[in-house]
């Protein structure tokens, strides 16, 4: 890019400038990024490898380094999703209007511990847990109720449930939009449908083994997309959100993610489909970090390895299917429960993160996440964050705006290396499920937890107010408190949907489910049956449990 | 290797999955000495007896839903009926807000760990308080 | 002890069939190894006898849930059943992650039941020391069946071997168990095998295991089975607890049980007999420091006068045992 006369010129200017100031003091303090790439003083023309026409390119077309469309959000800002439910459907209605009267653009369900894990709120184990910590969706009343008022229609909607309960609750969704006279062919939405959210960081309760959750994620992405039934819909989103709020480093959640959507692509090759066919309406779920440059890097090394793997290892023939897209979430686990209002300037700073590396969709934490649900004024401030970006700073004013700076471009290309060298770990263990199955990703969370631990123990990693100007937790905010009446509103929404349906008739089809999981078939078609006849979460899932068996998760300390 | 070692129940009851601390802890406390029993999820009877059987000295409800005023009460009111509420420290771990340390203390609660507690000071908080 | 553990009293509880009374005697004997002859002296009388199933195999073969599976299964039919459940002791730190009694969550609760998880706690034997009187305590207690599930790492399959009276090892596909297993000499001491996880794919083991059975010889006429499980579904739990089963009857009808009975016995006392004259000798006749002093000066002068020291040593001592006068 620069030609070789001129690049030693500056070579030698720079050992010039090294000599000559070769005894300027630095602070006592390692220069390394969150990932642990040691970081030089000064980045120069010098540093840039990549070729620009072949590795950075333009927005728009692969390898897609500086964006995936060519306006990005000079043609379309990112969608502003906050991720919320609490309570019951009703309160979480309520609160997704509010939301979406002051600009939000997007929605995503937040479910609560049993809509996570198929259990119904009549089992009273779980029953302490009805919309503490998102919102309960039992049964298909309930998505009518959740959905009640807000234009589904044009909005798009993401249901942030996993591979064991996507098919239940998408398709009381997908019934409920049908009744209401929308024309499910046009919905746009999300279902998270992420079979590694259930690992160590979280350990499912109850679930099947990992090889029939890995099936039944790739059945809804078969059912929505290459067989037309909801085509617009986005049925994955490979999460590493997830393994970053546990330790793992940047290199390592694509690692995973990549792995993760190879496996999946893979079986639905098996099944007879080209990628082509399907790969597009592929998302991912990423997290934004601390280390600002580095997560940039990470976005734009994520596009350009995702647009090779699609090209090299799948031969796509159209240029779309190497698009890689993405939702963002900043990182929970970098926000204290000490001095929350601190928690504003951190999500402020990760969602300009986000923003700056192409994100097509966002999620901003409010400052009480580390105490409790958000309240109203928390969503409200974390949703005004993402407008500030988008309409006060002007950042949206040119594509890719950070393209071009030696350090990001060298980070890009450093992440990158390291990314296809971390995968190439994994690919030896196998597919993502045997990695599950045998306790490999259990050791390398396990892992990361520690070393993570550790490093804010010595203070190699600061959190201002838990091991810098230390003090006590906040007190004073108010916590947000979920309303004790769920668990008995949603027993008897059950309870009145359970006396209106035609038991009989459920029954037999419930035993067509049974069949169709014993035969391996794709699950969708029945459950679109089952959820329309009024089946509860807990009923689908217990067919599951009593054909697939419980998993238990490999226990790693 | 020694005797008497300080036996600890690391339990959840209730179903949500976040183990993230529980396990951090788990370790910390195994490399301190003590030995940790692991429960899991278990609901408030199974809680109760493990604990029972296993003559634990500290119990430590990891909780991260929300509800942990419910299932510590549950969890209190089962060993007073017991008869064994004297027996066991209590802890309680996870997504507290500092606002419910003081009632979860007066429930029987020996002390509450928040987000981010040094899991040195769990330990230290145990082996200056356990009764053995 | 705990201030507040009254001997008398747990016992008069246990008798009663009081689980917390159980769990308190259990801690006792476990801290204050002293203090069982207080215990057992109120159970002479006692003189049921438990069956006594030894569960060991490598780390991650899936010994709780299968110890689970088969603990269910007799809990249905009707058995009361007790558990032990050792887990090694870390050399390092003393603590243990005792991680077992999680694969038992569904049973926890069922009356006919009690577990107890304990650690090795430096015992050279890889059982904890305990292991032997809480096997008393359970059948003083009732037990039909006691399941003690221990990790085969090395020595404690033979502890295990003197202790239980059908010894299960337990396999898994892909680890190249059954060679190491064949080095280690432990295919002489199962009496029934068992490869779990078969979903992974066990015939290969089930078939390598057959083989080196074919080379052994087995005194007694019991050809070990092989079955083939899968813990998690329940798949081949019927017949592993067959077998088991059927090689209690072979050992009953054999008079091999009778042996086995008194085995666990001798070895025990020995053991304990050993342990006295261990703390007598350190008492009378030589300190630990002493010995140290005796190590390091024969390796400061002479490796090779190793034996001699050692006799010069004894050579100059009398050891004189005399009973006490009556």
């Amino acid at each position: 890019m620069y030609d070789k006369e001129y690049l030693e010129q500056v070579k030698k200017r720079k050992e010039e400038w090294e000599s000559k100031f070769q005894n300027a003091k630095e602070r006592d303090a390692k220069f390394v990024t969150d990932s642990e790439i040691p970081i030089k003083r000064i980045y120069t023309p010098l540093d840039v490898k990549s070729d620009f026409l072949e590795n950075v390119n333009f927005p728009g077309e692969p390898p897609y380094t500086r964006g995936v469309y060519p306006t990005m959000y000079r043609g379309r800002v990112w969608t502003m999703r906050l991720f919320s439910g609490h309570g019951t459907p009703e309160e979480t209605n309520l609160r997704w209007k509010y939301l979406y009267e002051n600009g939000e653009t997007g929605f995503s369900a937040a479910v609560d511990a049993l809509t996570f894990n198929g259990i119904d709120p009549t089992n009273k184990d779980g029953a302490p847990e009805v919309g503490t910590s998102g919102v309960p969706l039992y049964c298909i009343d309930s998505l009518y109720a959740l959905a009640d008022d807000i234009p589904i229609d044009k909005v798009s909607v993401a249901l942030v449930v996993e591979p064991f309960t996507c098919a239940p609750v998408c398709s009381m969704y997908f019934n409920m939009a049908r009744a209401k006279g929308y024309d499910i062919k046009q919905l746009m939405g999300t279902t998270q449908n992420d079979i590694l959210t259930m690992t160590v960081g979280y350990i499912p309760y109850k679930n099947c083994p990992p090889n029939h959750l890995l099936r039944l994620a790739c059945d809804f992405i078969e059912w929505t997309v290459p067989q037309k039934n909801v085509p617009k819909w986005h049925p994955i989103n490979f999460t590493g959100y997830n393994y970053r709020e546990g330790g793992i480093d940047a290199i390592q959640e694509l690692g995973f993610v990549f792995a993760s959507a190879c496996s999946h692509i893979d079986n639905l090759v098996e099944r007879g489909w080209k990628a082509d066919d399907f790969v597009n309406r592929l998302a991912f779920h990423l997290a934004a970090h601390k280390d600002f440059f580095e997560e940039i890097a990470k976005y734009r090394a994520a596009r350009r390895i995702w647009a090779k793997i699609m090209k090299d290892r799948y031969e796509c023939k159209d240029p779309k299917s190497q698009e890689f897209r993405f939702h963002v979430q900043t990182a929970g686990s970098s926000l204290t429960a000490q001095t929350p209002k601190v928690n504003i300037v951190r999500t402020a700073i990760q969602g300009l993160e986000a923003n700056l590396g192409g994100c097509q969709s966002l999620h901003t934490n409010s400052y009480d996440e580390a105490i409790c649900l958000p309240s109203e004024e928390a969503a409200l401030i974390a949703l005004r964050t993402q407008q500030v970006i988008a309409d006060e700073t002007r950042i949206t004013n040119t594509v890719d705006p950070l393209a071009g700076s030696y350090y990001v471009e060298w980070l890009t290309d450093e992440v990158e290396e390291r990314v296809w060298k971390y995968m190439g770990k994994i690919e030896k263990v196998g597919s993502i499920d045997k990695a599950l199955s045998t306790g490999w990703l259990y050791k390398e969370m396990r892992d990361a937890f520690h070393r993570r631990r550790r490093r804010i123990e010595n203070r190699e990693e600061i959190m201002l107010g838990v091991n810098k100007y230390e003090v006590p937790y906040d007190d004073v905010t108010d916590v947000f408190r979920t309303s004790k009446e769920a668990i008995d509103i949603e027993v008897n929404r059950i309870n009145k949907l359970k006396e209106r349906r035609d038991n009989a008739k459920l029954e037999k089809l419930l035993d067509k489910l049974r069949d169709v999981c014993e035969k391996e078939e794709n699950v969708m078609p029945i459950m679109m049956e089952v959820t329309k006849e009024g089946a509860t979460i807990g009923e689908v899932c217990d067919v599951y449990r009593e054909i697939y068996g419980i998993w238990e998760p490999p226990l790693a300390i | 290797m020694g005797n008497n070692q300080i036996r600890v129940l690391m339990t959840k009851p209730g179903i949500d999955g976040h183990w993230r601390g529980g396990i951090v802890v788990s370790r910390a406390l195994r490399d301190a000495g003590m030995e940790l029993i692991f429960g899991g999820f278990q609901n408030v009877e199974q809680i109760v007896e493990s604990a029972i059987q296993e003559d634990v000295d500290v119990i430590g409800l990891s909780i991260h839903s929300g509800a942990h005023f419910a299932y510590t009460q549950q969890v209190i009111d089962l060993l007073k009926e017991k008869n064994v509420l004297d027996k066991f420290m209590i802890l309680v771990g996870g997504v507290i807000p500092a606002k419910d340390f003081n009632p979860l203390r007066e429930m029987g609660v020996a002390n509450v760990y928040g987000p981010g507690a040094m899991v040195g000071d769990i330990v230290d908080f145990i082996e200056k308080n356990v009764k053995k | 002890m705990r201030k507040d553990y009254n001997i008398d009293e747990l016992v008069q509880k246990f008798k009663d069939h009081d689980k917390i009374a159980l769990a308190r005697l259990i801690t006792i004997i476990e801290n204050e190894p002293e203090k069982a002859i207080e215990i057992f002296k109120h159970f002479e009388d006692k003189n049921h006898e438990s069956y006594i199933v030894g569960i060991t195999g490598s780390p991650g073969v899936g010994k709780s849930t299968l110890t689970g599976a088969i603990t269910q299964k007799l809990l249905d039919d009707g058995k009361r059943v007790g558990i032990i459940s050792v887990d090694p002791t870390s050399p390092f730190s003393g603590g243990a992650f005792l991680g077992d009694r999680v694969r038992m969550t569904n049973i926890t609760l069922h009356p006919n039941l009690f577990m107890r998880s304990l650690a090795s706690r430096g015992s050279k034997g890889g059982l904890s020391r305990a292991v032997f009187d809480i096997s008393l305590l359970y059948e003083a207690f009732g037990m039909d069946i006691i399941l003690i599930e221990t990790v085969g790492a090395g020595q404690s399959e033979f502890e295990i071997y003197n202790l239980a009276y059908t010894v299960v090892v337990v396999l898994v596909p892909g680890y190249g168990d059954a060679i190491q297993m064949q080095k280690a000499g432990i295919i002489e001491i199962g009496d029934v095998y068992d490869v779990n996880k078969k979903d992974l794919g066990g015939e290969d083991i089930a078939v390598q295991v057959e083989m080196m059975l074919d080379d052994s010889m087995f005194q007694s006429g019991w050809r070990p089975p092989v079955s083939m499980t899968n813990a998690i579904s329940g798949e081949g739990i019927d017949e592993l607890i067959q077998n088991i089963f059927d090689h209690k009857e072979h050992v009953e009808l054999s008079g091999e049980l009778a042996t086995k009975k008194k085995n666990r016995f001798t070895y025990k006392i020995k053991s304990l007999i050993h342990h006295k004259v261990d703390k007598i000798v350190l008492k009378k006749v030589i300190t630990l420091e002493e010995i140290d002093k005796i190590a390091v000066d024969t390796y400061e002068s002479s490796k090779f006068k190793i034996y001699k020291s050692i006799n010069d040593v004894f050579e100059d001592v009398n050891i004189d045992i005399t009973k006490k006068e009556t």
